[in-house]
């Protein structure tokens, strides 16, 4: 289970964790911001690779402010800004 | 010194083996650093199955640096219109011997391994003399070794382990006085804490760390980051991960990342005697900042070639100290001014250009140019060689002389087939050319025509 930083701060809604993923693989990926649907495979259309996984979780938490149990992590919820957005709402219990 | 031969093969064998006549059962188990890592706390990892089907199915380019008189064990038999098409560009070929039953995601020598047919044949090599030369020496080809009685022509795993550690390497350069970037190797967790301060000390403005594991796969099991937030949070993440383990031990570098020209990757070779030969140097390319593969040659200053030069002497002579012999890739780079940084991490080990050096004699020879790179398939069921040649056309290379593409590993285009659905695959190639343009131009023609490639029907 991802551990909630902003103790005071209610877990992240699904709208808020969609909009953090879309923003940040803009960013990071420096994606066509047309092409970042929800279900955009984010390695095979939008060129995230293994190295870039890591760097992404990583200002994901940044963004929403939570920890990841990254021994629950899978490649799978790397699969779409769907699949990620799913796991994200899942470990912070919502 | 004695006078070793020109070729390739024939000098690997006398540095290694003693003789240039020696027979050698090649084994290319790339990603060795998996087994060399083992145990050791490392960064998170997503690997697909299928990444491991396709990094497994490297094996092949053992074909094209084994010599008519030595063998290559494989994972499986390759296409025989590939081979057909090897030979008929006037390669002689090694005795090739394919695992049985073919597994996926097995490494080569785990397939070998498995395969009691095989492993008798080995042994009726290993009496007729032959010795077994593995990309890189874990346990496992240690076991591979002992199985069959083929001596190896390498040193032991533990010396390749400890000799391949990054850590290693900072310490090698600081030693021999090579100048590299500013980092930190970290053995404890303790040690990481206590340098977090100061290597994150200059993200603030604007620098980026690069935390990377010491017995990582090269490109993987790394991260490079410019914000001191989460470089603390990735440093959480290590402790957390050796709390769980009960053990303080790690094995990290940081290094604060350097702006560059160019990636440069070159090759030496260091003899049982102790005796280092410079091999070659390539030059990476990048494409909007991802790798895309090594040109050669790698058009450098004379001054920057001797900067290469020295330092591989000071590196191989280093490492046959400390009981290493065999081939040696580092990886360098060129920064904005010119400057060289000539240690950036060593492989002790094959590398990729290793199993292209046959080929560059052959093909690409003085005055020419060569790209080395693979082409990304993205196939809906599996191509044969066929296909993949007729889509080529008249870009393919069918003569010693000419210009075109030149196949140098075919198993990892179809080795990611099995699943449900479409399935990522890898042409490895050489492009060769009379000019940079021309090379160019080659390059680009090959990409769109295998663009349209979807897979057999059958």
């Amino acid at each position: 289970m991802a551990q909630n930083l902003h103790t005071d701060a209610a877990a992240p809604d699904r709208e808020r964790v969609v909009e953090a993923i879309l923003d940040l693989l803009r960013s990071v990926l420096g994606a066509d911001a047309s092409a970042v649907t929800e279900d955009a495979k984010l390695f095979d259309e939008l060129g995230l690779d293994s190295t870039g996984v890591l760097d992404l979780m990583l200002q994901l938490e940044d963004a929403l402010g939570i920890e990841f149990d990254t021994d629950n992590l899978q490649l799978e919820h790397f699969g779409s800004v769907r699949t990620l957005a799913d796991y994200v709402m899942a470990e912070t219990g919502e | 010194m004695r006078k070793l031969p020109p070729d390739f093969n024939s000098r690997l064998k006398t540095m290694v083996a003693g003789t240039p006549d020696a027979s050698l059962v090649f084994l290319a188990n790339f990603e060795v650093e998996e087994e060399w890592g083992r145990g050791e706390q490392r960064l998170p990892r997503f690997t697909a199955d299928s990444g491991a089907a396709l990094v497994t199915a490297m094996d092949e380019f053992a074909v094209l640096l084994a010599g008519p008189d030595d063998h290559v064990v494989l994972k499986g038999a390759p296409d025989g219109d590939y081979l057909g098409y090897l030979r008929d560009l006037g390669i002689a070929l090694p005795a090739l011997h394919p695992a049985a039953p073919y597994r996926r995601t097995a490494t080569v020598t785990e397939a070998v391994l498995a395969d009691p047919a095989l492993l008798g044949r080995l042994a009726d090599l290993g009496r007729a003399g032959c010795r077994l030369a593995p990309h890189g020496v874990s346990a496992s080809e240690e076991r591979l070794s002992e199985r069959t009685g083929l001596p190896l022509v390498a040193p032991p795993a533990a010396v390749c382990r400890a000799v391949n550690s990054k850590i290693y390497s900072r310490r090698l350069a600081d030693e021999a006085g090579i100048r590299q970037p500013r980092g930190w190797g970290c053995g404890t967790v303790t040690e990481r804490g206590r340098v977090g301060p100061e290597a994150g000390g200059g993200v603030a403005g604007g620098a980026r760390v690069r935390t990377q594991e010491a017995f990582g796969v090269s490109g993987k099991g790394l991260a490079v980051l410019d914000s001191r937030q989460r470089l603390d949070r990735l440093h959480r993440m290590i402790a957390q991960r050796a709390r769980r383990a009960d053990d303080e031990r790690i094995a990290f570098v940081l290094e604060r990342w350097v702006d560059k020209r160019a990636d440069l990757n070159y090759q030496c070779t260091v003899g049982v005697d102790g005796a280092v030969h410079f091999d070659f140097v390539k030059r990476a390319l990048t494409e909007k900042g991802v790798h895309k593969g090594h040109r050669m040659p790698a058009d450098l200053s004379a001054a920057q070639h001797a900067a290469l030069i020295s330092a591989a002497d000071a590196i191989g002579k280093r490492l046959a100290a400390d009981g290493y012999f065999g081939v040696v890739g580092v990886d360098a780079l060129v920064e904005p001014d010119g400057e060289i940084y000539p240690l950036i991490e060593i492989n002790a080990r094959n590398n990729m250009s290793t199993y292209q050096v046959r080929l560059q004699e052959r093909f690409v020879g003085p005055g020419r140019w060569a790209m080395a790179r693979h082409y990304p398939l993205r196939l809906d069921r599996p191509v044969g060689f066929a296909a993949v040649a007729n889509a080529a056309g008249d870009r393919l290379l069918r003569h010693p002389g000419g210009a075109g593409l030149l196949v140098n590993n075919f198993a990892t285009v179809n080795a990611g087939a099995g699943g449900d659905g479409p399935f990522d695959g890898r042409l490895y190639a050489l492009v060769v050319a009379d000019s940079v343009e021309e090379l160019d131009d080659i390059d680009a023609t090959i990409e769109a025509r295998l663009a349209g490639l979807k897979g057999d029907r059958s």
